[in-house]
């Protein structure tokens, strides 16, 4: 059976546009309308089982579009994706460092869970633009409460874990680190 | 102090029902109303190849559909009703938004003998909290009886969703976005008032709801 891609047929849903990445083409399920869960983007096209025939939706895949400038918006697609699994304030920052540094983005998708094992899986993760006058890089941050018992043990753990046998593909451009609640 | 968030997505769609349905809109009076809503939208940047004709189900399914995608726009018309839907929707660019859905309703309109009965605008809003955690900012909005249900611990997600005549609204967790709050609220309204009219309806009860949950919206520059 041939797979065909037709645009996606979504009149009747306020769909949320979100990205979608390659890897998590296979992944995605197409939820009711309107519900918390993900919808599919706008400009997202389906898999179909052949011309003239049912659409059988496989999956989805989004478009990176171009902007004006030529720049690809690949780091604000990346930016969405990653929101996922941090919080970003400064979306533009991480967007314009994602940009730059292509493989911070599988990293932190791939941190994500490591982190969650060592300081508990509800913990906020946020994720932060930092610049000095040479260079600019990623912080990731979890957030945890005044009273969580030994977060150096807990970083110690993820970096055993992890990060460790993973920084290498930084580049030196992305650091993880905790930072206490409500501490002034 | 208001727990600072993002809206990282947002969408929001009016329903305007007729007060009986139009069958003329799905039968003799499409090509005309088609016609009429193309030239409406031509000047917004609306390419013939975005409208799709759906004729298949029940006669309430058919319709027409246009949409300009690079806007996140769409508007639908069948025998019962009509609808505006945004993707992408903010503050910032709902004035310019609704000049769509006036020039696409009153080219729907006119002539037509349709009256509208009601519309309802729903907005769904995606709230990522920056630095508390979700948890305890929903806390007060768990129905107490059902804590004692719990095994231990605290609940993995819950919900709490009010209905009443004229509106609802509807605060979940996210499954979209770390730290993450759904909020949909909607507003019923009688005949069609003025679209500012529902525009400031509609703000206002957003940030009504925005306050019983302590939250405000980090300004873009922070």
């Amino acid at each position: 059976m041939s797979l065909y891609i037709s645009p996606l047929d979504v009149p009747q849903t306020l769909a949320q546009p979100i990205p979608l990445l390659s890897d998590q083409i296979f992944d995605r399920q197409q939820h009711p309308f309107f519900t918390p869960q993900n919808q599919p983007p706008a400009n997202a096209f389906r898999f179909i089982s052949g011309p003239g025939s049912q659409p059988l939706t496989v999956g989805t895949l989004n478009c990176v579009p171009q902007s004006e400038s030529g720049v690809d918006e690949g780091g604000q697609q990346q930016v969405r994706a990653l929101q996922e699994r941090y919080t970003i304030a400064d979306t533009d920052s991480v967007a314009g460092i994602l940009s730059g540094q292509r493989s911070l983005f599988r990293i932190l998708v791939e941190a994500a869970a490591p982190l969650h094992q060592a300081f508990g899986k509800r913990r906020v993760l946020q994720l932060r633009a930092q610049f000095s006058d040479e260079e600019s890089m990623l912080k990731a941050v979890v957030r945890i409460p005044a009273n969580f018992d030994d977060p150096e043990r807990a970083l110690r753990s993820f970096d055993a874990a992890w990060w460790l046998e993973n920084c290498r593909r930084s580049g030196g451009s992305l650091v993880f680190d905790y930072e206490i609640q409500d501490a002034v | 102090m208001p727990d600072l968030i993002k809206i990282p997505s947002a969408a929001a769609e009016m329903q305007a029902r007729f007060e009986r349905p139009c069958i003329g809109f799905i039968g003799n009076d499409r090509p005309r109303a088609v016609e009429a809503i193309v030239s409406a939208l031509l000047p917004f940047n609306f390419r013939l190849s975005n409208t799709e004709i759906v004729t298949t189900g029940s006669l309430a399914d058919h319709k027409v559909i246009f949409r300009i995608p690079e806007r996140g726009i769409t508007f639908q018309f069948g025998a019962e009703e009509y609808r505006f839907t945004k993707d992408g929707s903010n503050w910032e660019t709902a004035n310019d938004d609704i000049q769509v859905l006036l020039a696409a309703e009153q080219a729907l309109l006119e002539g037509s003998g349709v009256k509208v009965n009601r519309c309802v605008v729903t907005v769904a809003v995606q709230l990522q909290l920056l630095a508390r955690p979700r948890e305890e900012v929903l806390a007060p909005f768990f129905p107490e009886p059902l804590r004692t249900c719990l095994p231990e611990g605290s609940a993995d997600t819950f919900a709490a969703h009010l209905k009443w005549a004229t509106g609802d609204i509807l605060i979940d967790f996210s499954t979209m976005f770390a730290n993450g709050i759904f909020l949909r609220f909607s507003s019923q309204f009688d005949g069609h008032p003025p679209l500012p009219e529902i525009l400031r309806k509609v703000r206002s009860d957003e940030d009504a709801i925005f306050a019983v949950l302590g939250v405000q919206e980090v300004s873009m520059e922070q």
